[in-house]
């Protein structure tokens, strides 16, 4: 059965497109639906998702088997559009469409009642579409194209609440977005007049112009600072990441968006397409670019736990735990050798499914309670177990606890920082992971020992038998089952970390 | 067959007389006129992209050159006429559901239309001069229709500059004349030579068509003349009148003129652009009124075109890649796309003029929140007047991205990159309320008298006042997928 899906797949080249028009047109159709018809545009929402969700995991054993789809669209000479899905773009595609389907499914439950949501919904649907065109992204000039989409489908879900606060985050965000896709542009540019823009290849496309030009080093050097920066914004590396805190105004399928899964793995994945299919790993390596990365990542991850530590707003806490823990994926790059890569690449995803369980949760106790504050918390596990259980996994998972995704990653960077000889590294990951258990284990505690309040700020109830909103609960308690089994069976060919393997298998030749 | 582009002149101009006598049928006649050319702008489409046999140069009455009003038609012509006619149809639609178009409307837009299409086939410097001066004035009268206060001042204003400006291109087409004793384009161009006469008269030549095309820093009565004209006036003036004055300098500089340019003038060109997008940026994010917040911003997008004009002008620009395709050419995608945005931006103003009858844009910001198509049109708009990727004006920009590269101007990245996001800010001043709660309907305060406030939304417009802005926008998305089209090549 899997020959013939793998004969039948391989047969067209058009699937990037198909699954592009699949996400445009159901925003377009979002849109379209008049805001009172609920049910007619959450089947739709669904449909979609479930629709591409298939779509894409129909795709994969052709991938396993080396292959690769193209869709190239010429503008105008030297100009093209190109939608590629390769083992890289798959990473990123499969996490972003099951991750949607979930945040889809909580959108729907959390927005019960509120206003503009044909307007949230489309958007939201744009923002799948900018990503998946960001997954998919063949070449540099479809990347950036894609990612300022994704900025400006972004930006709407930011200030959906229309409150002045909310005006001024949407500001924020778009200063830092923009400017820093400006920047990317500029090194676009720049690279452009050097080699042109090239489609995307492993083992990046810089080899053989480095090799025929070793002078130019100081201007290949600066050129992956300026890229640095550009990708740098997005992915919240210090001093670019003081938008992510003050987006946390959104609603909760926004911040869960924002952080795990959208914009600043946009940043990330950006990150890792100009480490090894852009420069290569080893000009990379060559021109010392990766002790840059690495102090710039080893000291956001620092700096980002330290900030948490001292946030009262559990929204705010996680925020700056994502500054924290979305660096690892520049740490994992930035080590510069395959294992430290895996460690890298694969908290693409685990911190995906960690940090979504934790903003669905915190979301939950806002809608639910109307608990904002950490000190909010006392008791909450005797009121909401179940969400507070997914709290407490993603928290442990963040922590590195074994057997769970966290201590996947951080094992495999504790490694890659050995292998590549970076031995401070290794004390950077402890550092971090002892301020994560100091910023989350007395949470957890309060949330399970300590005495519940008498009256909750604002307690609401949403559903007869369940602690909360069914579409509320099940998303977070299904992402706390895969934090369990992406880490319980990470050895297993069939999960991400096979797939990561393999991939950086191939970068490193 | 023959009748395919003195049609595509008289009939508008013959109509546009009718027109301006029948006042009462003016619409019909309008009507009637349209469609006629549309049919004539396929048919010369047809022609072009096939059989050819319209390209190259043609004399009206078989009279030899230089004798005879000669016209010439290629690539850049027919592109320009193509756009002229569908931007004309399309927000003469517009005008014909809009409750405020006056009748005197179609007759001076007819004429107009005519002698557009008369100055893009013109290859004689004297009848250009004719067409450019008939254009002058339609579009002054334009203007004056507009029974706003201080329009009348604006009018006055702008038919100085445009005399001024016409009296110098006269007065260069006389010093040329003398010299050489011919006008036709194409002889001119084998006969010029570098002499102060031939170099004084190309520079109140270029300098009269810079004052009509309101290119920094002679930029001052756009803005008037564009913000208090008649919605479909100020479309139309925008859109397409100040193109033709660049339109000229474009075929002068790369036509008989060539041998002129110089490093020189190029950068000189290069600044006034680069201070263009600058100034009407700034102007058009401090304003308060509407419509001339995007009169500032043509001010603006003008020196994108003038940049174009710069790299154009250049003798060093390669200009020519094959035989197929002229890379310079993409520069018509920047007007093209200034164009259609443009227009379409002008009539969402006019909407909201409609809507609210104020021209101050705070007073317009609690319909453009109940209004979606609105809202829609103006966010297409504004990604489509940024010129940012997947929309037409990003093609022009990257020609002239690629060839201030080529050229060695690595500062003019400065204004091309940063005049996409002052655009981005600019127009952000009407997105963004547009997201603010409080400003919908149901979050609106109540009257003194209790009862719910007065909910204003695009909902009370003929439906055709919202399709035409929308669509005119859209195209610029629709059209960026398929730049080389018209030259028959993809890659």
């Amino acid at each position: 059965m899997i020959e013939q899906l793998i004969s039948w797949t391989t047969a067209y080249s058009f699937w990037p497109l198909v699954i592009m028009g699949l996400s445009f047109g159901v925003a377009l159709l979002v849109f379209l639906i008049a805001e009172e018809r609920v049910w007619l545009r959450s089947s739709v929402n669904i449909a979609a998702a479930l629709i591409k969700l298939v779509l894409v995991l129909a795709l994969m054993p052709s991938l396993l088997q080396g292959h690769t789809y193209e869709f190239g669209w010429t503008l105008v000479p030297g100009l093209t559009i190109l939608l590629k899905i390769d083992g890289l773009a798959m990473l990123f595609l499969v996490l972003s469409v099951f991750l949607w389907l979930l945040t889809t499914l909580y959108a729907i439950g959390y927005l019960e009642g509120g206003v503009n949501r044909a307007r949230f919904f489309g958007f939201f649907n744009l923002c799948v579409s900018a990503t998946t065109g960001v997954a998919m992204a063949g070449n540099l000039f479809t990347f950036i194209i894609f990612y300022e989409l994704l900025t400006l489908a972004t930006w709407p879900l930011v200030v959906h609440r229309g409150t002045e606060k909310a005006l001024q985050a949407g500001r924020v965000y778009l200063l830092y977005t923009l400017g820093g896709g400006l920047v990317l542009l500029t090194a676009a540019i720049g690279l452009h007049l050097l080699v042109g823009t090239q489609a995307f290849v492993v083992g990046g496309y810089l080899n053989d112009y480095w090799a025929a030009n070793p002078d130019m080093a100081p201007i290949l050097f600066g050129l992956g600072l300026v890229f640095i920066a550009g990708l740098g914004v997005k992915a919240a590396l210090f001093p670019f990441h003081g938008w992510l805190p003050t987006a946390m105004v959104a609603p909760a399928p926004v911040s869960s968006l924002l952080h795990a899964v959208a914009v600043v793995k946009a940043g990330a994945f950006g990150l890792a397409r100009f480490v090894y299919e852009i420069y290569g790993i080893y000009v990379f390596s060559d021109l010392y670019l990766h002790w840059v990365l690495l102090g710039m990542a080893s000291f956001t991850i620092v700096y980002g736990s330290v900030r948490a530590l001292f946030q009262q707003d559990i929204k705010k806490r996680l925020a700056f735990s994502t500054v924290s823990q979305v660096s690892y994926v520049a740490l994992g790059l930035a080590l510069a050798g395959p294992i430290g890569a895996i460690g890298g690449l694969i908290h693409i995803v685990h911190q995906g499914f960690m940090k979504i369980t934790l903003f669905m949760a915190a979301g939950n106790y806002a809608e639910t309670l109307g608990v904002h504050k950490i000190k909010e918390l006392n008791g909450v596990g005797r009121v909401m177990p179940l969400t507070t259980l997914a709290f407490t996994i993603g928290a442990l998972g963040m922590i590195g606890l074994p057997p769970l995704a966290g201590f996947i990653t951080k094992w495999y960077l504790g490694l890659g920082a050995w292998e590549s000889g970076f031995y401070w590294v290794i004390g950077v990951l402890v550092i971090s992971s002892l301020l994560n258990a100091a910023y989350f284990l007395p949470t957890i505690y309060r949330a399970w020992f300590l005495p519940p309040p008498t009256q909750w700020p604002h307690r609401q109830v949403l559903s007869q038998r369940f602690e909360t909103h069914l579409l509320l609960l099940v998303p977070p308690l299904v992402t706390t089952v895969m934090i369990i089994v992406l880490g319980v069976w990470a050895g297993h060919l069939a999960t991400p970390l096979g797939w990561v393997s393999a991939l950086v298998a191939s970068e490193f030749e | 067959m023959t009748v395919l582009l003195p049609g595509l002149v008289l009939l508008p101009l013959i109509a546009g007389g009718f027109a301006a006598l029948f006042r009462q049928q003016g619409r019909w006649i309008t009507l009637a006129t349209g469609l006629g050319m549309l049919v004539m702008l396929v048919l010369l489409s047809i022609d072009a992209w096939g059989v050819g046999q319209y390209q190259g140069l043609w004399t009206l009455g078989g009279w030899e050159r230089p004798l005879a009003i000669a016209w010439y038609l290629d690539d850049l012509a027919h592109l320009m006429l193509l756009l002229v006619g569908l931007v004309s149809l399309a927000i003469m639609a517009y005008a014909w559901f809009d409750t405020e178009t006056s009748d005197h409307f179609w007759g001076l837009w007819l004429g107009g239309w005519g002698a557009m299409n008369a100055l893009l086939l013109s290859s004689d410097l004297f009848n250009i001069y004719v067409t450019i001066e008939l254009l002058g004035l339609v579009a002054v009268a334009l203007v004056a229709l507009s029974t706003k206060a201080g329009a009348a001042a604006a009018a006055m204003r702008y038919l100085i500059i445009s005399l001024t400006g016409s009296m110098f291109f006269l007065l260069g087409v006389a010093l040329i004349y003398g010299q050489y004793g011919r006008l036709d384009l194409i002889g001119l161009a084998e006969v010029v030579e570098h002499n102060w006469v031939t170099h004084l008269a190309w520079s109140i030549m270029l300098l009269g068509l810079l004052a009509k095309t309101a290119a920094w820093p002679l930029h001052g009565w756009l803005p008037l003349a564009h913000g208090r004209a008649p919605t479909a006036a100020s479309a139309l003036l925008s859109a397409l009148v100040i193109k033709a004055s660049f339109y000229l300098m474009w075929r002068f500089g790369v036509g008989p003129f060539a041998a002129l340019s110089n490093e020189l003038i190029a950068m000189l060109l290069a600044l006034l652009g680069t201070m263009a997008i600058f100034w009407g940026s700034w102007r058009a994010w401090k304003t308060p009124l509407l419509k001339e917040l995007i009169a500032w911003s043509t001010v603006a997008q003008i020196g994108y075109l003038l940049i174009g004009l710069a790299i154009l002008f250049n003798p060093q620009s390669i200009l020519t890649v094959s035989e197929q395709f002229n890379p310079s050419l993409l520069l018509f995608w920047l007007i093209a796309a200034h164009a259609l945005t443009k227009a379409g931006l002008f009539l969402v103003a006019g909407n909201l003029i409609l809507l609210t009858h104020s021209y101050q844009l705070k007073d317009q910001l609690a319909v453009l929140c109940n209004s979606p198509l609105t809202l829609w049109t103006l966010g297409l708009g504004s990604v489509a007047l940024a010129g940012l990727p997947l929309t037409l004006g990003f093609i022009g920009k990257w020609w002239l991205i690629e060839s201030s590269v080529a050229l060695g101007q690595f500062w003019l990245l400065a204004p091309l990159i940063l005049g996409g996001v002052f655009t981005l800010a600019y127009m952000g001043r009407l997105l963004q309320p547009a997201f603010e709660q409080r400003l919908l309907c149901q979050y609106a305060p109540k009257q003194s008298d209790g009862r719910p406030a007065e909910c204003i939304s695009e909902r009370q417009l003929a439906w055709p006042l919202l399709a035409v802005p929308f669509i005119l926008v859209l195209s610029v998305w629709v059209l960026a997928l398929f730049p080389l089209y018209p030259w028959g090549a993809t890659l």
